[in-house]
């Protein structure tokens, strides 16, 4: 079409390409030409009225063609247009009179998979009409999809379709920590209850321990306050009980001239016309008796005349401790035990 | 933001988040319940500390402490009854003034000279308190010489009882709070007083038995003897130098 009107109207290609896209039309031979079209415009149309006319006679050339080859009764009942030039306004009502069938316009979206704006795009569906179709009789044989979609809308189309089974699929699976969590929690119930138990039975244990650690501690402090009161009580009659005790084991015609007593530490010195042997008894009647300790003979003299010269007197010194509080507390504790 | 995030992309990352919060949740169940685990290894080896007692042991153990204690504390009621129950035994509460005491202190002079009369008693009339001769305590002293003046008219009514007839000296020496070992509240306080005397052995043997069952808790804690004719050891008057301590306790005590 377009070389016709470039040659007609003596015009350059894209020129006569560009009139026939913008004012082209075709008018079937009994219509009337639309009378705002321009004189150019009338050109136009008588060349293009010519080209499709020559195709409409070359259509029904090979129809009856194929007529001829295939059988009388083969009936063509519509004529689907296709191609760019499809596109020229008029051209439908043009062939419908000059073919005498029904003719439409070919509708990819039926047989292919395409974005929606793609089902009503004309450019769309004129120029690739072909090219599908011609696919699409090969790949009758080994059917594919033919998936124009990009593939992000694809993800977006198939996510769509199996959401439900993905969410749900998803949930399922992110929940089985979960699940498994509660699970450990509900066994971990017995454990709690376990180490309340030990609590409890640490609680009275540690009650029980601390009491007697208390008690302990009070006993100590109860000693420890009595002791200066015992020392009182125990030295009130040390003195006393000592002295009788010495006189007790004094031997006969024997006296003492001193007795010095210093806290625990007695040093006694005294005169005896006995000899060194009784003042040893006397040392070992000290150390047997339950008042003294570390008794020892400092000094025994020689004997010297006494003052009116009728006795050869001997001194003597011996020093001793008095025997401690505990030692004697000890002991009639132990007494009191056994009494008991 | 979030329009343009693609639907099955936030889906996966909702998704995502419950399967790391469940995982979350796991993973502290996990560690709860290892620590539980660990808590109850931990306590189960405590009592295992206590496998050879026994709750009944460790009560019976506590009673017997229980026990003990009382037994302590009353042992610690008689002793401070037994020592520290006579009002003599005790520090006063009211010490009055000084001028009383002075009084005082001239009444007992009197009173020793009035009752040492029978056997001739001689004594340092001012019985220690010579400074106070011509002097007054003052008011921080004054409970310190009050109760001095108490114990020295005890010690000499005890020397007029074992007839000791001479007291050749007096002297109060420092006085002393005793507390329990570790202790800081005293339990009494210690009154030593350095007395020289003379007398014959049974005034001694008297006087040592008198103290002993004193009003006042009397402890002898040097005691010096010479014997003034050495050469016979009969009948022969002592020369004693002597230091005695009085216990004396607070009025608030028990």
């Amino acid at each position: 079409m377009t070389h016709a009107i470039a040659s007609k109207m003596n015009i350059p290609f894209d020129k006569a390409e560009d009139l026939k896209r913008k004012e082209g039309i075709v008018v079937p031979v009994d219509s009337l030409v639309p009378s705002n079209i321009s004189p150019a415009g009338k050109e136009l149309t008588e060349i293009l009225n010519t080209v499709v006319s020559d195709m409409a006679s070359s259509i029904i050339q090979s129809l009856e063609f194929y007529k001829s080859k295939h059988g009388r009764d083969v009936v063509f009942g519509e004529v689907i247009l296709s191609g760019g030039g499809s596109k020229l306004k008029g051209i439908e009502d043009f062939l419908a009179k000059g073919l005498g069938m029904q003719i439409r316009r070919a509708n990819l979206g039926q047989k292919i998979k395409c974005p929606s704006n793609l089902r009503v795009d004309i450019d769309f569906q004129s120029r690739f009409g072909a090219a599908i179709g011609l696919a699409l009789r090969v790949l009758q044989k080994c059917p594919t999809n033919i998936d124009l979609l990009p593939d992000e809308r694809k993800e977006d189309r198939d996510f769509k379709k199996e959401r439900i089974w993905i969410i749900s699929t998803g949930v399922m699976m992110a929940l089985i920590p979960f699940t498994v969590a509660m699970d450990i929690w509900f066994q971990s119930g017995s454990l709690r209850k376990q180490i309340i138990f030990l609590d409890d039975v640490l609680a009275q244990y540690d009650d029980v321990k601390s009491k007697i650690v208390s008690l302990k501690d009070n006993i100590k402090k109860g000693e420890l306050k009595i002791k200066p009161l015992e020392n009182i009580a125990f030295r009130r009659s040390l003195t006393l009980e000592a002295f009788l005790e010495i006189e007790k084991l004094l031997p006969k015609e024997t006296w003492l001239t001193s007795v010095s007593q210093e806290k625990d530490w007695v040093s006694i010195e005294g005169r005896t016309p006995e000899s060194l042997l009784t003042i040893t008894e006397f040392k070992n009647k000290l150390s047997a008796s339950p008042l003294f300790d570390s008794v020892e003979i400092i000094y025994a003299s020689v004997p010297k005349d006494s003052e009116e010269g009728m006795w050869q007197l001997r001194d003597f010194s011996i020093k001793f401790k008095l025997k401690a509080q505990d030692t004697l507390g000890g002991a009639a504790d132990k007494n009191d035990k056994e009494k008991k | 933001m979030a329009k343009s995030i693609k639907p099955h992309v936030m889906t996966k990352l909702v998704l995502g988040l419950v399967f790391l919060g469940s995982l979350g949740v796991a993973i502290f169940v996990g560690y709860d319940r290892a620590s539980l685990k660990q808590s109850i290894q931990d306590k189960t080896g405590e009592l295992d500390n206590y496998k050879d007692q026994g709750l009944a042991v460790l009560n019976r153990e506590r009673l017997k402490l229980e026990k003990q204690l009382g037994s302590l504390k009353d042992i610690n009621d008689q002793m401070n009854n037994g020592l520290f129950s006579k009002p003599k035994s005790k520090m006063p509460k009211e010490t009055g003034d000084a001028l009383k005491f002075k009084e005082e202190l001239f009444r007992v002079q009197n009173k020793i000279k009035e009752e040492g009369l029978p056997i001739d008693f001689q004594f340092p009339f001012w019985l220690g308190f010579e400074r106070y001769e011509h002097d007054i305590p003052t008011s921080a002293d004054l409970p310190v010489r009050v109760k001095q003046l108490d114990i020295i008219r005890e010690a000499m009514d005890l020397m007029l009882q074992a007839k000791v007839p001479e007291v050749s000296s007096i002297e109060f020496l420092e006085s002393r709070s005793v507390a329990y070992e570790g202790g800081k509240d005293p339990l009494f306080r210690e009154f030593p007083i350095r007395i020289s005397f003379k007398c014959k052995n049974d005034n001694l043997i008297n006087l040592l038995h008198r103290i002993y069952v004193s009003e006042i808790p009397f402890k002898v804690d040097m005691l010096k003897i010479k014997v003034l004719n050495e050469d016979t050891g009969e009948k022969g008057e002592l020369k004693i130098e002597a230091v005695i301590v009085a216990a004396i306790q607070q009025a608030d005590k028990i």
